[in-house]
């Protein structure tokens, strides 16, 4: 289905604005029963109900992977899957790692509106995967390669400036709650190795395991409003603390921090998907 | 000894409220050091400093407000002074006498110095009173409790110090805690319980880690760790050293005699050289005494409890032969020996079974050295102790020297040169585990013994071992760095509690510490795959050709936006 389609099916299915469905109070009957002023008619610059809607803030997680061997071309397992990957009694990585849960939050101040705000944004995640450290040197009579002692790990912390535009008038306009978004913008990725001595990893070379690399992000996903559930006390909601609407969403998100393939430069970024919660005031 | 009065009655005697009781540290050569805070009256006189005749110092002061009564007052240092003294004492043995003179001497600042031994123990029955000459009727044998000062003001015709004349009764201090208690000054020579098992050593990247599983709670303080070279030498760098002997160390170092006084103590008491074995209950009740006392005496104010060791009561009878009081112990007795039905026959036959099968025989300390409890952790140990007769005792009463030392004169092999015997280890080996996976703790165990090592030197607790910061009582794991790879260590875990009487938690552990592989490291070896690191990658290598379409993508971008702006500039000019 086209998008004109997809539209226009949307709109036929979804009630009227002025004709609540059987049952569901008016606006004007809950004003008129409430105990709080909703300011009858009050609308904001660009129209919409409601107090003034500048900013979102959202909270997310997902399962997330920096795609650390994405330039490994040689045999086997690169270096990554060697030391994080899933392994059997002796200590050899025999699968790719799992993916580590990754919680982001994230900030939006909405400067313009068009059938939906478009933001300007900010957000901040955070990744760490640990393993035991593998032995320089095993000899035959060591049952694993492992170390019992020493545990390595490999963080990430990405940063993003995010360009962000919400399709909210179906929202707005005809309760339809359901609110298509998409971001996009550069990444920052500060990333950090730090080894069984619990210091940040160098190598033979004496490069140090820590730095940052640039790459871009990409987010696509749909909100789902939540105003809905109970039109009236979203109402006060936004009057009592301006809390516009609130939201739980997924989203696909594509990341790919490589230095933008500049230089040598490590690889940390992922498709993968967020799932989370979201405020709009 | 007789006083005798030389004025008339002005006013009335002194009470509790009119004395003053301050104690203080002392150096090595006697002199007075610091006043004790509250820690210290708690946590100070240990082991370590009774073995050392580290002297108390105490300033007792009669406050001379208006006039009295110029009567005997004597001093006496102890504990159960008053009962002692009226010769009801469990142990009968009364306290040494440090002053004996009248009201108006007291009026002004007194100063004593005195033993510590002397907080635990009484006089023998023969031994003259004055604290200088008496002799002590124990040694700083395993014992607990609040001593101190008492002051008996005599204020009736008898000329000796009756039970209702003590008006100080050892738990007077000035000192106030930050929680508003007074705290009475705490004598603890009695070795802590080992609460930690299943200890496990490995080596790591320069280091060595040791793990414990920690799921009881005693009355550990905390833990050091020890290492050595595989020659029993010390390791180069490591090592623990004290400012002074009078440094407080708020539970975080231990003491033995030889650390704290290498060369010797600094002062003796002649000591009863036969005494009766311990009661089991010796020391740790200082209550019942006279008006003054605020609480009792009990140790259990703060926080420090009494030691478990000694818990066992009238039930550890059972253990030994005589009598047995606890049906529990005597109904599973004698399901396997029929005539040890009564409790009141408790033969010798009885007692061996009773150490298997009655739970209040289990030992909890060291077999190879003395501990508080009766028995000691391994049954077969205890049962081949205590069986001989000159050794019952040892399951009845208490685990002495005596006892440890018929353990190791090849009577327990757990007592095999090599090990300690203590509990939660294995005799004559060490282990070490490694983990296999990255995210589970399934792992092998792959030994390694000190057999053919010279391992006293790291058994002596010399603070020239001491390799690790202080490890908290609850942690169960402690990892010692700043080693040499592929070099083998012995290591050692000591236990302490808050006095810092130790006991060797661990059996010594042979580990050798190895390097690991990072990331940055397999990164490097498998074709620098993570690149040189560092905030800004703005090489010159150029870009690769796989991202070469980003930027042309950017480029491209630019250009309409370019041209959209010319445009849109071109339209508003027309």
């Amino acid at each position: 289905m086209n998008p004109a389609g997809l539209l226009a099916a949307t709109l036929l299915t979804a009630p009227a604005a002025d004709a609540p469905p059987p049952g569901t109070p008016s606006d004007e009957a809950l004003e008129r029963q409430s105990t709080v002023s909703f300011g009858a008619g009050r609308k904001d610059k660009f129209g919409r109900p409601g107090s003034p809607q500048r900013f979102a803030v959202e909270i997310k997680m997902g399962p997330y992977l920096p795609d650390v061997d994405r330039k490994y071309t040689g045999s086997g397992f690169g270096p990554y899957t060697t030391l994080f990957g899933e392994t059997d009694g002796g200590g050899v990585a025999t699968e790719d790692p799992k993916k580590g849960l990754m919680p982001v939050i994230g900030f939006d101040w909405q400067f313009f509106y068009a059938a939906g705000p478009l933001g300007l944004g900010t957000q901040v995640a955070f990744f760490r995967d640990k393993a035991s450290a593998i032995l320089a040197n095993p000899t035959p009579e060591d049952t694993t390669i492992r170390s019992e002692a020493d545990s390595v790990t490999f963080t990430l912390l990405p940063v993003s400036a995010l360009i962000s535009y919400r399709f909210e008038l179906l929202a707005d306009r005809f309760k339809v709650p359901l609110v298509p978004y998409a971001k996009a913008g550069p990444t920052y990725a500060l990333y950090w190795a730090r080894d069984g001595r619990r210091n940040i990893a160098r190598d033979d070379d004496g490069d140090k395991g820590l730095g940052g690399v640039w790459g871009y992000t990409l987010n696509a996903g749909m909100m789902l409003r939540l105003d809905f559930i109970e039109r009236g006390t979203a109402k006060k909601l936004d009057q009592t603390t301006g809390i516009n609407h609130t939201y739980v969403f997924g989203e696909f998100s594509f990341n790919r921090l490589d230095n933008f393939g500049v230089g040598n430069s490590i690889s940390v970024g992922d498709a993968t998907w967020f799932a989370g919660l979201a405020i709009e005031f | 000894m007789m006083l005798v009065q030389p004025q008339t009655a002005l006013a009335d005697p002194p009470t509790a409220d009119d004395f003053t009781i301050q104690y203080w540290t002392t150096e090595e050569d006697g002199s007075r050091g610091r006043q004790m805070t509250a820690n210290d009256l708690r946590g100070y006189v240990n082991k370590a400093r009774c073995e050392c005749g580290q002297a108390v110092s105490a300033r007792v002061r009669l406050q001379s407000s208006e006039a009295r009564d110029s009567v005997p007052v004597r001093t006496y240092i102890g504990n159960n002074c008053d009962t002692a003294e009226a010769g009801n004492n469990r142990q009968n043995f009364r306290c040494a006498l440090a002053i004996s003179d009248f009201t108006n001497t007291y009026t002004r600042n007194i100063d004593l110095e005195f033993n510590p031994l002397w907080l635990a123990t009484g006089v023998t029955p023969d031994s003259p009173r004055d604290i200088n000459t008496a002799e002590a009727r124990y040694g700083c044998d395993a014992q607990t409790g609040d001593g101190g000062i008492w002051i008996c003001v005599e204020n009736s015709d008898q000329t000796d110090c009756q039970v209702g004349e003590f008006v100080i009764s050892g738990t007077q201090t000035e000192i106030t805690d930050a929680d508003g208690n007074t705290p009475a000054l705490t004598f603890d020579f009695l070795a802590p319980t080992i609460n930690a098992t299943d200890f496990r050593a490995s080596g790591g990247d320069g280091s060595v880690v040791i793990k414990w599983d920690n799921s009881t709670t005693t009355d550990i303080q905390g833990y050091r760790a020890l290492c050595a070279n595989a020659d029993g030498t010390p390791v180069d760098g490591k090592g623990f050293s004290i400012s002074s002997v009078t440094a407080e160390n708020r539970g975080t170092v231990y003491y033995t005699a030889e650390n704290l006084c290498p060369d010797g103590p600094f002062d003796q008491v002649d000591v009863d050289p036969d005494p009766e074995p311990l009661p089991d209950d010796s020391g740790t009740d200082t209550d019942g005494g006279t008006g003054g006392d605020t609480d009792g005496g009990s140790t259990s104010a703060a926080g420090f409890g009494a030691e478990p060791g000694v818990a066992h009561g009238g039930n550890a009878d059972c253990c030994g032969p005589g009598t047995c009081g606890n049906s529990t112990c005597i109904a599973a007795v004698s399901a396997e020996l029929g005539e040890c039905e009564n409790g009141n026959e408790w033969s010798q036959a009885c007692a061996d079974l009773a150490l298997d099968y009655c739970e209040v025989c289990d030992g909890e300390g060291s077999c190879c050295a003395e501990n508080s409890t009766p028995s000691c952790f391994d049954s077969a140990c205890s049962v081949s102790v205590c069986e001989e007769e000159d050794f019952a005792y040892c399951c009845a009463g208490r685990w002495d020297a005596a006892c440890a030392n018929r353990a190791k004169d090849g009577v327990c092999d757990i007592c095999d040169a090599g090990t300690t015997g203590e509990p939660g280890m294995t005799s004559g080996t060490t282990t070490t585990t490694t983990t296999t996976t990255t995210d589970t703790d399934t792992g092998t165990d792959t030994g390694t013994d000190t057999d053919g090592l010279d391992i006293s030197g790291i058994q002596t607790l010399d603070w020239d071992y001491v390799c690790s910061d202080f490890i908290a009582a609850n942690a169960s794991s402690a990892r010692i760095d700043h080693l040499t790879n592929d070099l083998d260590y012995q290591v050692l875990l000591v236990a302490f509690d808050y006095a810092g009487n130790p006991v060797p938690a661990s059996e010594v552990f042979i580990a050798t510490p190895r390097e690991t592989t990072d990331l940055w490291e397999q990164c490097d070896a498998q074709g620098e795959i993570c690149g040189t690191g560092g905030f800004c990658s703005c090489t010159t290598d150029g870009p690769s050709r796989q991202d070469t379409g980003w930027l042309f993508l950017t480029g491209l971008l630019g250009l309409l936006a370019r041209r959209r702006r010319t445009a849109s500039r071109d339209g508003g000019q027309a």
